[in-house]
């Protein structure tokens, strides 16, 4: 009997159980803990302040995401046989493991999380820690993986921690159409209820080659780079493309990168910074805090206390369910965004933008307000955000992307790049910034607003 | 003091001749001069291509709203590969030098303009799991992350940079 789970982008996702090794396998996944763990935290963070109805998980997602990488595997044996290569059973078992686990080291607010353990000096990224977790010897992840084939859990935590791919295999879990992607983009537009950003998903999927590109970041000195072969489109699929990037871009500009859910991750950032302080610092963490004793921020972010047992306790819903507790904290700094963010009493935004589209005029406002604000900057009243930007070619975060996630189209036969071919995607190029200010008193922010105007 | 971010683009830029190609190889550079004492003020993350600023790539807008350094594209012939040319604005004026003040700094930017963008990448890398991740074995950690990247000598050759910059892991082995 198989097993069946439904899904509002995908309709019906069916486990064979019975017969098919991997579907049974993937089904006992996600009855471990560290795989339950991703129905506790959302697959957009905080954008449910913002879209009330994103509140989509982590755990949906990767269900998801297993059930495109099985799409994504079909199409590599397809195009396999057209290029009279034999497809590779094992590497796809691999990919499609990889695909589902992919998620399991988020933090709670995914991105958010990371960026406070930047600034306090941790290394390790949401990507060691999902390979961390399924290696971990004390983990449920591992033992289920080992069963399935010895060596079978560090062949999977290592297809993740690559970061440029050795094959084809590759491609599910990173590439310009891999799994995540392909899910991430459909999802989020539905239920954020946003109309804008549809994709032509079979269109595309019908279009997808497999093809070698060039490896290397072009730099300019033409030296004869490495190949990998990846996906690619015909070029029948070249405007199914050209939306497909703009429906990317569109969700960065509207949904991720939006002014209310960048301030309320500045929050968030700001009351965990301060939880952070005061659990490895000196003082009573527990007065402080204004949590239990034991509670897992507090091992966390106690000495010594970054291990996978405690990451793994760490959710949303257990931070949103402390933000009570929190508000009744001794340090004013988390009983006040505890509250704040509890009550949804947000920090009052001013995106830069609203002087208008000219960069000098923008960047001469952001010294003024710098300047002006300093002290209520260096203490929190006020918070800049300027580091978000998005091109179509740049990741999340900023750095630009790798060769095998730009997308690439069959042009007489060789890989070109798409901004070759699109003047619609070429006009896309530039890196766009956004600039905002979040400021604690709304009277702050209108005397901002004022004051930053030419005169 | 620090500067402003601003002036560390245009300064990179100005030493490297008024002309300096990739964002990569921009942010590895920057990367490269905070170790051998030019102060920025950057601060930096892993990401995929090593060690990357936030930071930098902010002050990259701020350099051309400024007038100072104008950003254009190229594409790679082989497959349309597009890349950064950063060229210093004739407005911008002769530059001055603050934080790349120290002559020697400027002599390294000259030098690392011309060093392919992957061979800089994993240079900055190696240096960044040695010095911050505190990887025991970061040449093992190095290859795990980066692959045949690190292959066809050019591990070697980011590991002969990091020599002559005199920065470990190079430097220390030596």
């Amino acid at each position: 009997m198989s097993k069946r789970l439904r899904d509002p982008v995908h309709g019906l996702i069916v486990f064979d159980v019975e017969n098919d090794p991997v579907d049974r396998l993937a089904w006992r996944l996600l009855d471990t803990p560290e795989f339950q763990r991703l129905r506790r935290i959302h697959q957009l963070g905080v954008s449910e302040f913002t879209f009330p109805s994103a509140v989509h998980t982590r755990f949906a997602h990767s269900v998801g995401v297993f059930h495109t990488a099985r799409t994504l595997v079909r199409v590599i044996a397809r195009e396999m046989r057209r290029n009279d290569e034999a497809p590779d059973a094992r590497k796809a078992e691999v990919a499609l493991i990889a695909a589902l686990l992919h998620d399991l080291g988020h933090g709670p607010f995914s991105h958010t999380f990371e960026h406070v353990q930047e600034a306090r000096g941790a290394r390790k990224r949401h990507e060691q820690w999902t390979a961390e977790i399924i290696r971990n010897p004390a983990g449920r992840i591992r033992p289920l993986l080992e069963a399935f084939r010895a060596g079978f859990a560090e062949e999977v935590a290592a297809l993740l921690e690559r970061e440029d791919p050795e094959d084809i295999y590759h491609a599910v879990v990173s590439s310009s159409f891999d799994a995540d992607r392909l899910d991430y983009l459909r999802r989020d537009k539905l239920m954020t209820g946003t109309g804008a950003g549809g994709i032509d998903f079979d269109w595309l999927v019908e279009n997808i080659r497999v093809a070698p590109i060039a490896l290397d970041a072009p730099d300019g000195d033409e030296a004869t780079p490495r190949t990998v072969p990846t996906f690619c489109l015909d070029r029948k699929a070249l405007p199914a493309a050209e939306q497909f990037l703009l429906a990317r871009y569109t969700l960065h500009e509207q949904v991720y990168f939006h002014k209310t859910t960048r301030c309320v991750e500045a929050m968030i950032g700001r009351l965990l910074a301060a939880v952070a302080d005061a659990a490895s610092g000196a003082g009573n963490a527990v007065e402080r805090t204004g949590l239990p004793a034991g509670h897992p921020l507090l091992r966390f972010f106690g000495k010594g206390g970054e291990t996978v047992e405690n990451y793994l306790a760490l959710d949303d819903a257990l931070i949103f369910g402390s933000l009570d507790a929190m508000a009744k904290a001794a340090d004013p700094v988390i009983a006040e965004m505890a509250a704040r963010l509890r009550d949804r009493n947000l920090y009052k935004t001013l995106d830069l933008a609203e002087f208008g589209a000219d960069k000098g005029r923008q960047a001469s406002r952001q010294r003024w307000i710098e300047k002006e604000f300093a002290d209520k900057i260096a203490n929190g009243r006020v918070i800049r955000d300027d580091k978000a930007a998005i091109g179509i070619y740049a990741e999340i975060g900023g750095d630009e992307d790798r060769m095998h996630k730009r997308l690439h189209i069959l042009d007489g036969g060789t890989p070109t790049e798409i901004s070759r071919l699109s003047d619609l995607i070429r006009a896309l190029e530039p890196k766009k910034p956004f600039r905002r200010f979040y400021f604690a008193d709304k009277a702050d922010r209108d005397a901002a607003r004022q004051g930053g105007r030419p005169r | 003091m620090t500067v402003e971010p601003e002036r560390v683009v245009d300064e990179i830029v100005a030493a490297a001749g008024g002309r300096l190609v990739s964002r990569i190889r921009l942010q590895k550079l920057a990367y490269l001069l905070d170790q051998l004492g030019a102060r920025s003020g950057f601060r930096y993350a892993y990401h995929h291509y090593g060690p990357y600023s936030r930071d930098l790539d902010a002050a990259v807008f701020d350099a051309e709203a400024f007038g100072l350094v104008e950003e254009r594209y190229e594409h790679r012939k082989l497959d349309g590969a597009r890349y950064s040319i950063f060229e210093r604005k004739a407005e911008a004026g002769p530059p001055a030098f603050s934080y790349l003040g120290d002559p020697r700094l400027r002599d390294v930017v000259k030098r690392l303009a011309a060093v392919n963008a992957t061979v800089l990448e994993l240079a900055a890398t190696a240096h960044w799991l040695a010095a911050n991740e505190k990887a025991q074995d970061w040449r093992t950690e190095i290859i795990r992350r980066k692959g045949s990247k690190a292959s066809e000598g050019r591990l070697a050759e980011a590991m002969q940079l990091l020599a002559e910059l005199g920065l470990p892991p190079a430097a220390a082995q030596g």
